[in-house]
């Protein structure tokens, strides 16, 4: 009955950890996407046209993406890296795999590169002309 | 047998369908004075005229123009409607930017042109004194409008892409409403 118990509450745990994961990563990408989609011939080269005029929908959004991506992320980093809380006699929690974490930290580096790409656009490109 | 030809036609697919996707309209490179721009203009006196001033590697500008196909001009078939589509190099844009993009506006009622001498770019820049890196000027002349000087004339109506990202003091480009306008201006002059 306990060894059920716990079975759910770690596929829970999984399911949500993946989940948080990968709407965090996506929407780091999809925020990264959105604040390059301008920056002269870097962003065609990089999203190709329809690339580009897709991400220039997300704009207005990067701010809100950003945010959301963090908060996932973060409910993903507590999900994997959290104490391993046991009820008495419960099995130990099942540690996340490496992938898991390796994926989470590349997440986290696309999520900051989304904010200094953010805060380039903002600081230069705007001002007068930086191209990349 | 039937399979394996069958097999051998997916690569040749595959070639065709990215072919096929890299394939822009032609465009004019514009000289120094933007001749072949002026004389289209001046010789469609009579006409609606939509003038895109738009940069190759803006998204906003891209993404303005698909809606511009979508929403104003697949919309209305009306012949007495010309469309000039001007690339300008502005936020880095050169020639070589050119060509992918012209596939953006496909209407058979446009043209297309890369101003690399900047006579638009200049004129308009100043004329609508727009800040920022990026083009994105989406303008409507009515059927009596002439290029005189060696500067294209003052638009009747116009829209921007970036309005609200650049703070240019003009209304934020909206398809549906351009597309609106649009009518009415052809409907004007049917009267």
């Amino acid at each position: 009955m306990l060894r059920g118990v716990n079975r759910g509450a770690s596929m829970r745990g999984r399911w949500f950890q993946t989940g948080s994961l990968f709407g965090g990563a996506v929407a780091a990408v999809t925020s990264a996407a959105a604040s390059i989609c301008c920056i002269g011939p870097l962003a065609i080269a990089l999203l190709g046209v329809n690339g580009a005029i897709l991400a220039a929908a997300f704009k207005p959004y990067r701010g809100y993406l950003l945010a959301g991506s963090l908060a996932l992320l973060a409910g993903a980093f507590w999900s994997a890296y959290r104490g391993a809380a046991r009820p008495d006699g419960a099995a130990c929690p099942v540690p996340p795999g490496r992938w898991t974490r390796i994926v989470l930290w590349v997440a986290l580096a696309i999520w900051i590169g989304a904010v200094l790409i953010q805060y380039l656009a903002t600081q230069l490109w705007l001002k007068g002309g930086l191209v990349l | 047998m039937t399979h394996r030809s069958g097999i051998g036609l997916i690569p040749a697919g595959l070639v065709v369908a990215l072919l096929g996707a890299g394939v822009g309209k032609s465009y004019v490179a514009l000289d120094g004075a933007a001749q072949p721009l002026k004389g289209a203009f001046n010789k469609d006196i009579g006409k609606v005229r939509v003038l895109m001033y738009v940069s190759p590697t803006c998204g906003g500008c891209l993404r303005g123009a698909k809606q511009g196909q979508q929403d104003v001009l697949a919309t209305d078939a009306d012949s007495s409607l010309r469309i000039y589509v001007v690339w300008a190099p502005k936020n880095g844009g050169r020639l070589q930017d050119v060509a992918p993009v012209t596939a953006i506006v496909t209407d058979p009622r446009a043209a297309q042109y890369w101003d690399g001498h900047r006579v638009l770019t200049d004129a308009y820049d100043r004329m609508l004194a727009l800040s920022g890196p990026c083009a994105g000027i989406f303008m409507l002349y009515g059927r009596h409008a002439r290029w005189e000087g060696t500067a294209p004339p003052r638009p009747d109506y116009l829209e921007d892409a970036h309005a609200e990202e650049f703070q240019r003091p003009h209304p934020q480009y909206d398809a549906r409403r351009f597309a609106d306008t649009v009518r009415a201006m052809l409907k004007a002059g049917t009267r």
